[in-house]
């Protein structure tokens, strides 16, 4: 989305069907929310991104609101897509997704960036699944407290003590990303 | 991104900047910067199909072609000019006056045209007239159902005499019935003029008996009517004396079945 661009001119031009404003929207949001998914549904990230998409697009003419409200509908849908692959799984969320292989070939600071957001949302799954899911919000989505505790069904407090707790576990844990090898991976390199 | 106090936005919040070493902040700056780092290549993968279905799912309430449906245009009926609204006004109450005034108009708005002119003094024919079955024939001498019904309500007379007075009513006179024709209760008497009459010279086709009377006259005599002495193959019921079997049916017969008191079944079945 160009600077220039008033999200609501972008936003009134994605209803009328301009594909420009379509891919500045997709573009601008896709990442955070293919980061939120990963960490949430693992190996179908791609998958319920696409479904989030698609329902936004349904009902991007009934939208209200601005960037803010924006940010966390496509969050909130996110969200109920997420609940609902849980419920199709039945199961725990899948570890986070590995890259591609194509990965291999690109540029070595890309590839280090991308280790690094693997190796944080890996990192992630050592909290608590609502720990897990305040960070995500707060920090990756951006969404403010009120939002995500109307998000989640809690109260701010509560939110705030999730976030606090999941921090405190992070600084914790003895990793940090990208910048720094864990003690597994160590292991691992010796055994081979 | 950095972990920083927000004390204005989250007076009470717990601060875990507080809290942490600096090992530990650092490690949790680096966790949160991957994190939010500017989008990857591989995050936008799938760039053209994705936009794609999204507009696809955008379009159609876009581009739904409009389905036209034609419309009625009420137009005509509004004049253009008051003037010509006024001329095709007054050409239309001219031609229903006149209508009315024909009595040609449907039963229903002959009436209403009846009341609305017999209000102003104006005489319209009412649509009683000719509303129901056939119009009494001009010939039968104006006597209408509402004549012969008024008659058969009259409570002065009864029995015989009112049968005949209804008959006479509605021919016009010309019927005898009541007439003295024997008495046709008597067993010793058997009818004669049963087989007398011609039956090629009318057909003295009685069919007022009965029910013109029961509704009318209040079961007024079989007697009040009959067939002007035509006999009928196998007839001659009730009619003792056979009366004048030459003598051609009288204008109405003696028989109507127009007293029904509808003002409106005055017909006279007499051939």
């Amino acid at each position: 989305m160009r600077s220039t661009d008033r999200f609501s001119d972008v936003l009134d031009a994605a209803r009328g069907g301009e594909e420009w404003a379509i891919t500045a929207l997709w573009r601008t949001y896709q990442p955070a929310l293919l980061r939120y998914l990963r960490s949430s549904c693992g190996g179908a990230a791609e998958d319920v991104a696409s479904e989030v998409w698609l329902s936004i697009g349904g009902k991007l003419s009934k939208f209200k609101g601005e960037e803010p409200e924006f940010r966390a509908w496509l969050f909130t849908l996110a969200r109920r897509r997420t609940i609902d692959q849980h419920r199709r799984t039945a199961r725990a969320p899948l570890p986070v997704a590995e890259l591609p292989e194509a990965a291999i070939d690109q540029l070595d600071a890309e590839v280090e960036r991308r280790q690094a957001l693997d190796e944080a949302l890996r990192l992630l799954e050592r909290l608590s699944q609502d720990q897990r899911e305040v960070l995500l919000l707060r920090v990756v989505a951006g969404l403010e407290v009120d939002q995500v505790a109307e998000m989640m069904g809690k109260r701010p407090g509560t939110v705030r003590v999730l976030h606090h707790r999941a921090l405190k576990q992070l600084a914790n844990c003895g990793v940090t990303p990208g910048t720094d090898r864990t003690v597994s991976q160590g292991e691992d390199a010796i055994a081979a | 991104m950095r972990l920083q106090r927000d004390t204005q936005t989250e007076p009470l919040a717990l601060d875990p900047v507080d809290e942490l070493t600096e090992a530990e902040r650092l490690r949790v700056d680096a966790l949160l910067d991957a994190l939010v780092q500017p989008r990857l290549e591989f995050e936008l993968a799938g760039q053209d199909e994705a936009v794609g279905a999204i507009a696809a799912r955008v379009r159609p309430r876009r581009s739904r072609p409009r389905v036209e449906v034609p419309r009625i245009s009420l137009g005509f009926l509004i004049p253009r000019r008051p003037a010509a609204g006024l001329a095709v006004a007054a050409c239309l109450f001219a031609a229903t006056t006149g209508a009315a005034f024909a009595g040609v108009l449907p039963s229903a708005a002959q009436r209403v045209a009846h009341r609305a002119f017999d209000r102003l003094g104006v005489h319209v024919p009412g649509g009683a007239q000719h509303a129901d079955g056939p119009q009494a024939p001009s010939g039968g001498g104006g006597a209408t159902g509402g004549g012969v019904s008024s008659t058969a309500r009259d409570r002065s007379t009864s029995g015989r005499d009112k049968g005949a007075k209804v008959s006479n009513t509605a021919s016009h006179g010309t019927s005898k019935a009541g007439d003295d024709h024997g008495n046709p209760a008597d067993p010793a008497g058997p009818p004669e003029a049963t087989g007398n009459g011609d039956p090629a010279a009318g057909d003295g086709s009685d069919n007022g008996q009965g029910t013109t009377h029961s509704q009318a006259g209040s079961g007024n005599g079989q007697g009040a009517t009959h067939s002007g002495g035509q006999g009928q193959p196998g007839g001659g019921q009730g009619h003792s004396g056979g009366g004048e079997p030459s003598t051609p049916p009288a204008k109405g017969g003696g028989s109507q079945s127009g007293a029904k008191g509808t003002g409106g079944k005055g017909t006279h079945s007499a051939q």
